[in-house]
């Protein structure tokens, strides 16, 4: 799926997610899948982001950005990435 | 009235005739058996056990030779649970050794009420330590030698967290050793009471350690959990505790609990209110009496 | 009308679950064993729950219960899930896309849901849809399980649904089927009609479920010409739970016998009718037993009314009546009979047998 910076991403309807963080290392459950990760910190920002609310891709792309202190094209592009796995393991998606 | 109340003539009677109710923790199990081991093995490892007079038993087992003709062309025993047979068929000689893995088994497929990790779990000082073993890791051993040293046992195998408060809750039944791990404890205890072993098992020769009468009196105590520790044996090593990623002691729990996947959301918050309240660490040892010391401090 | 005694009290709670108020423990011990053995404990538990009986329940028995509801509700959720994936790869299919039996009674929020445990996923689709259906399916993650060429060629040719597919990564099991009963079946029934009356599903979109009528009908040809005679009392409990929900709309019944005919189902519905009011004491008027098509003759009821409640007693031991394991036995090959003709059904069960036999050597 090509990078789109209007599109916007979602938790999937009922995923069911949860989170729990330790010294650093973050843990995520899909009680839809029955499925538990560990996501990077940055998928983890992402993630916590989208389960606060549907957001654009380039707004998460520029939180990456500001956290990670990198330019927004690096971010953009690693973005990609992670919402490719995220939508992989069906914690994300494209809203409809 | 306990198990060890009744005479062995008067146990294999009410074995035969299906009229043994025995109470482990917070289930009451009516077994069934013609076997002489069981009879002979409940009464070794079991005589400080309750047994129950109520109308209402939570598991219904038999250790026996299958019903029919089968029985004559056969010599193999299996266990029942209800009527119906979820293990292969063994040598009338592994008898107990099947009746303890049946247990287990009743147990982990059954209490969704509780959490169920793959864990030992023995608590001293009020507070409890789950160790959660790869097979071959040496935690058998270390569990028997925890408890014989004073630890009060709650499992050797299932650790039962309640889905209330968080607490852990024992069975306090006999501590299951294989192979080498037998001998060790033997030596290293020359008191504890082990039951006859069970030779060319699946998982090698098999054998029982009485629990402490300590642990069975107090097994209705629900225990705080405190530690997670990651225990591996390692020839030459010196008894040593170090940090075990929380994240990672999660993942390992959950992997190999019971029934996590099962509880959905319930063992996701159940599993990680322990990790919080828990240390996490790996724990390589050799010689026991080290290892013992180790545990020793950290119960201080 | 002879009403069943035997397989007490589990019958008695299923007909009536406020009497679990009033069980003594001893009943409560045998009550727990015949449930899970008929696969019907989490749905007494679930009813125990929903009626606020839990207060008055011994707290020996309570654990069992919660176990039992936590089950449940971990399988709905799931079964949800696997829906909206469903629904998510097979958006592009032309034509409806049918949830069946279990899945339906989820999503939509059916009675028969109520704690029930759920295993395969089945949907229909129509026939000419077919290879579009698992090629869609296949590439969202869906794979036939390796199996020898006979049983594909078995499911291909002469059943009315693929083989079983898998998901690769969540494991959870797919049936597509194209039609209610093979077309080797001695009675044969058409998907067309059931596929035209489909009422579609607002949530999630793009997927359908059988007309209330074609729901009954599609669980009593399920239970009586399926094999799997250790569920039967749970579908009977499930098609006691649709005719109580459906029976409100004051043309249920007409409609339900017209549809029997039109889809040549008046058999096994008149046996299905016949075991819910004597087992559980479905309210069914008197009329639309009598006037079932293709009612089978009289002689022949008593016999299949004795293996019948023999296989739906068969669970457990407590309710085992006077006929043994054999009936069970015959119940199956008559599922398998009336499913494929008998030069086709030896052979298929002599390799069935020996495929058993080689898996528990």
């Amino acid at each position: 799926m090509p990078p789109d910076p209007a599109r916007l991403w979602r938790i999937p309807p009922e995923a069911d997610l949860r989170h729990r963080e330790w010294d650093g290392e973050h843990v995520f459950f899909h009680g839809g899948a029955g499925d538990t990760h560990r996501f990077s910190e940055a998928a983890a920002l992402v993630l916590q982001r989208l389960m606060a609310a549907p957001t654009e891709e380039s707004s998460l792309a520029t939180l990456l950005a500001e956290a990670a202190a990198v330019e927004p094209a690096e971010a953009a592009a690693a973005l990609t990435g992670i919402l490719k796995e995220l939508a992989r393991l069906e914690f994300a998606e494209p809203a409809a | 009235m306990k198990l060890g109340d009744l005479t062995l003539v008067q146990l294999r009677q009410r074995l035969t005739d299906n009229d043994l109710a025995l109470r482990t923790g917070p289930f009451v199990t009516r077994i069934h058996s013609p076997m002489p081991q069981v009879a002979d093995g409940l009464l070794r490892l079991y005589a400080d056990f309750p047994l129950d007079t109520g109308e209402f038993r939570d598991f219904h087992v038999r250790v026996g030779p299958p019903p029919g003709l089968r029985r004559w062309l056969r010599p193999q025993i299996n266990f029942w649970y209800d009527g119906h047979s979820p293990f292969k068929p063994l040598p009338a000689n592994h008898a107990f050794a099947l009746l303890e893995w049946g247990l287990n088994w009743c147990v982990a497929g059954h209490a969704h009420h509780y959490l169920m990790l793959h864990a030992a779990v023995l608590e001293k000082n009020g507070r409890a330590v789950v160790l959660p073993g790869d097979p071959g890791a040496g935690k058998s051993t270390l569990t028997a030698a925890l408890m014989l040293s004073g630890w009060r046992l709650l499992s050797d195998e299932i650790t039962l967290v309640d889905r209330d408060d968080g607490l852990l809750v024992g069975l306090a039944r006999p501590v299951s050793l294989k192979n080498a791990s037998i001998d060790v404890i033997r030596q290293a205890f020359p008191d504890a009471v082990i039951g006859a072993p069970a030779h060319d098992t699946h998982k090698g020769t098999v054998a029982h350690v009485r629990p402490s009468a300590d642990s069975v009196a107090r097994v209705g105590e629900k225990a705080r959990p405190a530690w997670v520790v990651f225990p591996r044996w390692r020839q030459g090593a010196t008894a040593r505790l170090s940090p075990h990623s929380r994240a990672d002691a999660f993942l390992h729990t959950a992997s190999h609990a019971f029934n996590y996947s099962l509880l959905g959301g319930l063992g996701f918050e159940l599993n990680a209110a322990l990790i919080d309240a828990c240390e996490c660490h790996d724990f390589e040892y050799s010689r026991l009496d080290d290892a013992l010391r180790v545990f020793a401090e950290l119960a201080a | 009308m002879k009403r069943v005694q035997r397989c007490q009290p589990l019958l008695d709670v299923l007909r009536d679950p406020a009497c679990m108020a009033a069980l003594a423990l001893r009943d409560w011990d045998l009550l727990l064993r015949q449930a899970a053995a008929a696969g019907l404990l989490s749905r007494i538990a679930v009813q125990a729950d929903k009626l606020g009986l839990t207060t008055g329940i011994p707290d020996v028995v309570q654990p069992h219960l919660t176990a039992a509801r936590t089950l449940a509700n971990k399988q709905r959720q799931a079964v949800r899930w696997e829906a909206r994936r469903i629904a998510q790869a097979l958006a592009g299919i032309d034509g409806p896309v049918l949830l069946l039996k279990g899945a339906a009674y989820a999503i939509a929020d059916l009675p028969p849901a109520a704690g029930r445990l759920f295993g395969d996923i089945d949907i229909l689709v129509p026939h000419p849809q077919l290879g579009q259906v698992e090629a869609a399916l296949m590439l969202a993650g869906w794979h036939t399980q390796k199996q020898d060429d006979y049983d594909q060629r078995y499911y291909r040719r002469w059943m009315h649904e693929l083989p079983p597919m898998t998901h690769i990564r969540r494991g959870t099991v797919l049936d597509v089927h194209h039609n209610l009963l093979p077309e080797t079946a001695r009675i044969r029934t058409q998907a067309a009609p059931i596929l035209a009356a489909a009422q579609a599903l607002a949530d999630p979109p793009g997927l359908s479920i059988p007309a209330n009528t074609d729901l009954v009908l599609h669980s009593a040809c399920h239970l009586f010409h399926e094999g799997e005679w250790g569920h039967g009392l749970r579908d009977l409990v499930d098609l006691d739970a649709l005719l109580r929900a459906f029976a409100t709309e004051p043309t249920f019944w007409s409609t339900l016998l017209a549809r029997a005919k039109l889809l040549n189902l008046g058999r096994p519905l008149y046996y299905a009718l016949d075991c819910c009011q004597r087992w559980l004491h479905t309210p069914i008027p008197a009329n639309a037993i009598a006037d079932c098509p293709h009612r089978p003759p009289v002689w022949q009821r008593a016999i299949m009314r004795n293996l019948f409640d023999a296989g739906l007693g068969s669970a457990h031991r407590s309710c085992h009546g006077r006929l043994p394991k054999l009936a069970t036995f015959a119940l199956y090959i008559r599922g398998h009979y009336l499913r494929m003709p008998w030069h086709l059904l030896l052979p298929h069960l002599l390799h069935q047998a020996r495929r058993r036999n080689q898996e528990q050597g």
